[in-house]
Parts: structure tokens; C-alpha cells; sequence
């Protein structure tokens, strides 16, 4: 007897998660990965990983995608639904912790606060063009350091005097952290700093003006930080809750999402499609001077969708371009 | 018409009779007037053509960078015409509106365009103050610059009054039933300049909301307690706003925009109020459109959820 299972698909700048759940939102298996270069081969071999885990008992009854790539990777698996990813977020935060009121995700390259009300969202707030507050301000500077992220998050709390970083830019946090160095701060009380500057940067960019309510759910994939865990509840006086699923939080909310859609036959095309060679190609519109480049997705050479263009108007075209 | 020929600053005579408007700034927000009167005056008029990529690429090349973004596309918008006219039009606004005062960035817009232009292309400028002078006597002072004559000038102001009452009279499309409600606010040059706004509002009413888009053609706004003219009529419509009628309001604003920075909390602040969810979306050069989906998705999405609750809770 098969079991029916939800899929939930978050396809960021930085990775790709995949959620199976059953009816009784139970998560079957998740996993996270980084993207690297390909969305798409990331998600077949997400996928792959899910087959293999799962085995041929779950029989996927509905798939819903979201993050950046949410309608790419949504045409080339046939997700039944598309959310974005603020709604997913909530979704899975607000089941988990229903009295959630304040929702912190910080990813890659976005970061978002959405406040919760009654169990219901009622405002949010992204980052806007800098990336200050965001999981790639921690990646560049372990870089700087020679040193990887969960190092980084290792060595952070161990700090016992954590130095103070000018954080409003990743710029200049280099030339104050080098300066930290020369005069002769420990190296973990400058990761400490570097949390500090970033969690300082979040709060007074993306939830300025925005009023932080307890209990504070902390999810995205900067959530698995040791560092940024402490710095959170050293400068909020908070202790963040950290969700059971928080690295694939948007997934979960995108599969509990599939499961309440009420989908009589899910789109979903199978996880034959891992292993299909799967292509993305581009063309430049010329029917206006806007120029926009439109996106088709080849799959084994066949065209499954087209995508793009300020006017929308190829968005689903299928018929054969001359 | 032209029976005085007109002398430029080098002393020679010139006899012009091409003239430019660059489609940008407040160009929007007296749509269809200046082309025609100056079309009426007997001169050949050339609007830039409406905003493209180009447009906005040649603007972050040739203007200041600390500009806000429709400045710089003016700039772009004056570039494109500088080689097709004779004379191009940019009008000194003062104000816009009796007791208020325009963005201080409109007055000084004729002298730099001359320092953008090359030689050869002469501005030709007129005070825009409705705070103090009606906009018909501005109309009749470009008229006599160009020499035109009283009787001319007249027909001309009549009948580029009435184009603007037309263009400014669009009817708001009926409202979908069981459809959300949203008013757009932002200047007119955000809101109106279709290579902007245009993806934006697409996506809204691809999230099926009707969208209304404020006027300006009414001119009953308050000078207290904004006085920049735009501002004021945004500010006035939505102390108006009936909450029951309305689901949401979204603001778009512009990159840099000195003006919004200090209104949009009054706004949200009269929005709060009336517990009228509100979104400001800001448009600059480099944004791309996933961000504005999402935040849009995720707008439409919190609405609707917030009604649900409302009504199992009831």
C-alpha cells in the first residue's frame, strides 16, 4: 500500500531544499543543498536523494514550489502550485509554532522579518539592493579569514569579549576586521563581532520600523549559525525559537501548502525527470526596444515552458518560434 | 504667427520651429497640454517617446548618480531629443497647487538642461506656480515667448485645457466583483510612466485585484499637513479612504526620492489608522522584478489570509 506524500521545493540563490511530507505533515525526508551553478540539476538530484531514501512507497500527490527559482524549477517538475516565499515561510513557521509573532528567515542573499498576528501575517519586510544582512555578508568574510561557515559559527560562541565590527558594509568590515587583528583581538572574538554587525545590520535595515514581538521564530539558512543564535538574543534580549525543519523551513511551508490545495491529480511529472537532460535556452525579444531575453526550458529537446519579458506576453506560449 | 522673428543670444535670427518635451517628470501630470497647445501656437512638436530599457541604460551613462531615478531619466529623455529639435521645453515648477510647494528638483531643471545640453539647442523656460499665478497666465508668457499672438495664444490655452480635462478624465475601470481592492499611489511619473509601472500594475491584476490609480486631477487638497503639492493630494486621498472600500494600498516610490522619504511614514501612519494594509514598493534602475512579484504574491497573500481569519472569527 503506498503512501501519499506532499512535495516542497525552495529553490534560493544559494540552495536548493526538498521536503516530502506525509498527510499528517509529518516531514518523510528533507534535505539541503547548495545550488552551485544549476538550479535545476541541483533539484534533480535532490530529487534522486528523495527517490533513494523513500524508496517506490510514496506516491508524491502534490508539489508546490517557491524561493527565487520557484517558477522555473515549478515548470520543469509540474509543481500543482507556485508560492512565494514569504507565505511558505510563515506557513511552516505558524504550523510549528502557531503562537509565533515575529518570523525572522535570513537565506543567501535575502533576508526577511514577517510579523504575525492571531496566526495570520500581517506585514513583512525584505532586503532591499545590499546584501549586508544576509547569509553571503558571513560567507564573504569566513572566506577572508580562511576559514568555512560552520567554523566560523563553531569558533563565534566561544568568544568571551566579542569586539565590535562596522558592519553597515561588507567593504569596510574587511578593513575593521584586519584592523581588530593587528591589534591583537582573538579571532573568535572578531567572528563574534562579525554575528553582532550582521544581526545589527538586519534589525535596524530590513525590520526598521517594524515592532519585534516575542516569540521570534529564526529560520533560513543563517539560522544554523551558533553565532548569529547568540548574537540575536544578546542585542534582542530575545531567545529566538529555532524551528525543528529551520534549515528547509520554505520547503515544509511549500509542501504543507501542496496539502491543503486540495489537488485531484497532482502535475507532478515524475522522478523520471532526474534523469532526462533538462536545458535552459535564451533569446532576446526584438518586437520592442525593451529587448527582454526570454527563457524556454528543453526538456530531452522538447519545449516545456517559456518565460520572461516585461510584457509577459511569451509567459506559457508554447507555439514554435520561427 | 511668427511675425517678430526671434533673436537667440548670438544676435542671429532664428525662425524655430521644432520643439521637444521630454516625456518625463511632470510631463505626466499635465498629460496632453503642452503638445497641444504648442501645436496650436503652428509649432512642430516631438514628445520622447515613451520609456524603454534603453532609456533607462543611457540614463545611469550620461546623469549625476546621487540624482534620484526620474531625474535621471529626464536626463535620458532630454539626450534623445537633442537632436531632433530646434528649442526643447522644460517649464521651471514652482508649484503645482495653490499653498504648496513643488520638489525643489523641478526648479532647477531648466538651467540643467542647459548645462546638459550642447550648444546649438536653446531651452526655452517658463515659472510654473500655481501657488501664485494661474496656469493659463504660464501658458500665455511661453505663447509670447515664441511670439505668438494674443488671439493665437488664447484659442491655443482653450484648447490645451480641454485636452488635459481629457486625458486627466480617464474613467476607472469597473470593478471586478469578489476581487481585492487597491488604490496605487506614487508621483505621476512613477505611476504613469508605463515602462516603470507598467510590469507592476500587470502583476497586480494578475493576482486578480482591481487597481485604481490615484488623481490628480483633484485639486482640493489641504496644504497642512504636507506641503509638497503631489504629496498633498496623495496624502488628502487616502485621509478619505473609506476603509471598507479599500483591501490595501501600494506605494511606489522612486530610488532616492528626498520627498517620499519624509511622507511615506505619514502615509502609513493615516493608512495604520484607518487598519488599511499598505506596501511601498521602491523602484530604482537595478531592481529587478522577482523582488516586486514576491513582495506583491506576498502582499495579495497576507490580505486574503487576514479576511479569512476575520470571517471564521466572526
Amino acid at each position: 500500500m503506498k503512501t501519499t506524500g506532499y512535495l516542497g521545493l525552495d529553490v534560493g540563490s544559494i540552495s536548493t531544499n526538498l521536503v516530502v511530507m506525509n498527510p499528517q505533515n509529518e516531514v518523510l525526508f528533507e534535505t539541503y543543498s547548495r545550488v552551485g551553478g544549476n538550479p535545476i540539476s541541483s533539484v534533480q538530484q535532490a530529487l534522486l536523494n528523495a527517490q533513494a531514501a523513500l524508496g517506490e512507497d510514496i506516491q508524491i500527490a502534490g508539489v508546490c514550489t517557491t524561493g527565487s527559482g520557484r517558477n522555473l524549477i515549478g515548470a520543469v517538475v509540474g509543481a500543482d502550485v507556485i508560492k512565494n516565499e514569504i507565505s511558505t515561510h510563515a506557513r511552516a513557521a505558524i504550523h510549528l509554532h502557531p503562537d509565533v509573532q515575529t518570523i525572522f528567515e535570513i537565506g543567501g542573499q535575502d533576508s526577511k522579518v514577517t510579523l504575525v498576528r492571531d496566526g495570520v501575517v500581517v506585514d513583512f519586510a525584505m532586503n532591499l539592493v545590499c546584501a549586508a544582512g544576509t547569509g553571503s555578508f558571513l560567507d564573504s568574510q569566513a572566506i577572508r579569514l580562511g576559514i568555512t561557515v560552520p567554523d566560523l559559527s563553531a569558533k563565534a560562541v566561544l568568544s568571551t569579549a566579542p569586539t565590535s565590527i562596522a558592519g553597515r558594509c561588507t567593504v569596510f568590515a574587511e578593513s575593521d576586521m584586519i584592523h581588530k587583528q593587528q591589534t591583537g583581538h582573538r579571532q573568535e572574538d572578531i567572528l563574534m563581532g562579525l554575528c553582532h554587525a550582521m544581526v545589527r545590520n538586519f534589525l535596524s535595515n530590513v525590520c526598521a520600523g517594524k515592532e519585534i514581538r516575542a516569540p521570534i521564530v529564526l529560520q533560513g539558512g543563517v539560522s544554523a549559525n551558533l553565532g548569529i543564535r547568540r548574537a540575536f538574543s544578546e542585542i534582542l534580549k530575545i531567545e529566538p525559537v529555532i524551528p525543528k525543519h529551520h534549515m528547509v523551513m520554505g520547503a515544509y511551508g511549500a509542501a504543507l501548502i501542496a496539502s491543503k490545495a486540495g489537488i485531484k491529480q497532482t502535475r507532478f511529472r515524475g522522478y523520471e525527470l532526474c534523469v532526462r537532460t533538462i536545458l535552459t535556452q535564451s533569446f532576446g525579444c526584438t518586437d520592442c526596444p525593451n529587448l527582454c531575453e526570454v527563457v524556454e526550458i528543453l526538456d530531452a529537446g522538447q519545449l516545456i515552458s517559456r518565460s520572461g519579458g516585461r510584457c509577459r506576453k511569451w509567459d506559457g506560449d508554447m507555439t514554435p518560434r520561427q | 504667427m511668427f511675425g517678430k522673428l526671434k533673436k537667440a543670444s548670438n544676435g542671429k535670427l532664428l525662425e524655430p520651429r521644432t520643439i521637444g518635451i521630454p516625456r518625463a517628470l511632470l510631463y505626466y501630470l499635465y498629460p496632453g497640454l503642452w503638445e497641444t497647445f504648442l501645436k496650436e501656437l503652428g509649432m512642430q512638436v516631438t514628445v520622447s517617446a515613451p520609456g524603454t530599457r534603453k532609456t533607462i541604460e543611457q540614463a545611469g551613462l550620461i546623469s549625476e548618480s546621487e540624482h534620484c531615478l526620474p531625474v535621471k531619466l529626464f536626463d535620458a529623455h532630454l539626450a534623445e531629443l537633442a537632436g531632433l529639435v530646434e528649442l526643447i521645453f522644460v517649464p521651471r515648477i514652482l508649484s503645482t497647487l495653490p499653498g504648496h510647494i513643488a520638489c525643489p528638483k523641478l526648479g532647477a531643471l531648466p538651467d540643467c538642461a542647459r548645462a546638459q545640453c550642447p550648444g546649438g539647442i536653446t531651452i526655452i523656460t517658463v515659472d510654473i506656480n500655481e501657488n501664485r499665478t494661474p496656469l493659463t497666465e504660464s501658458m500665455a508668457q511661453l505663447g509670447r515667448l515664441l511670439n505668438a499672438d494674443e488671439t493665437v495664444i488664447h484659442q491655443a490655452t482653450e484648447r490645451a485645457l480641454s485636452a488635459l480635462r481629457r486625458a486627466r478624465a480617464v474613467p476607472t475601470a469597473p470593478r471586478k466583483p469578489d476581487a481585492l481592492n487597491f488604490l496605487v499611489i506614487g508621483h505621476p511619473y512613477n505611476l504613469h510612466d508605463s515602462y516603470l509601472s507598467g510590469p507592476i500594475l500587470q502583476k497586480i491584476e494578475s493576482l486578480g485585484v482591481n487597481a485604481e490609480l490615484v488623481s490628480f486631477a483633484d485639486r482640493t487638497a489641504l496644504p497642512e499637513p504636507v506641503k509638497w503639492d503631489t504629496c498633498s493630494i496623495m496624502h488628502d486621498r487616502l485621509q478619505r479612504l473609506v476603509p471598507s472600500e479599500w483591501d490595501g494600498v501600494i506605494h511606489l516610490s522612486s530610488f532616492n526620492c528626498g520627498c517620499d522619504s519624509i511622507v511615506s511614514t505619514l502615509y502609513q501612519e493615516v493608512l495604520r489608522e484607518k487598519e488599511i494594509p499598505c506596501m511601498t514598493l521602491v523602484l530604482d534602475e537595478h531592481a529587478g522584478q522577482a523582488g516586486v512579484d514576491t513582495r506583491l504574491e506576498a502582499f495579495v497573500d497576507s490580505i486574503k489570509d487576514q479576511h479569512e481569519h476575520a470571517a471564521t472569527c466572526h
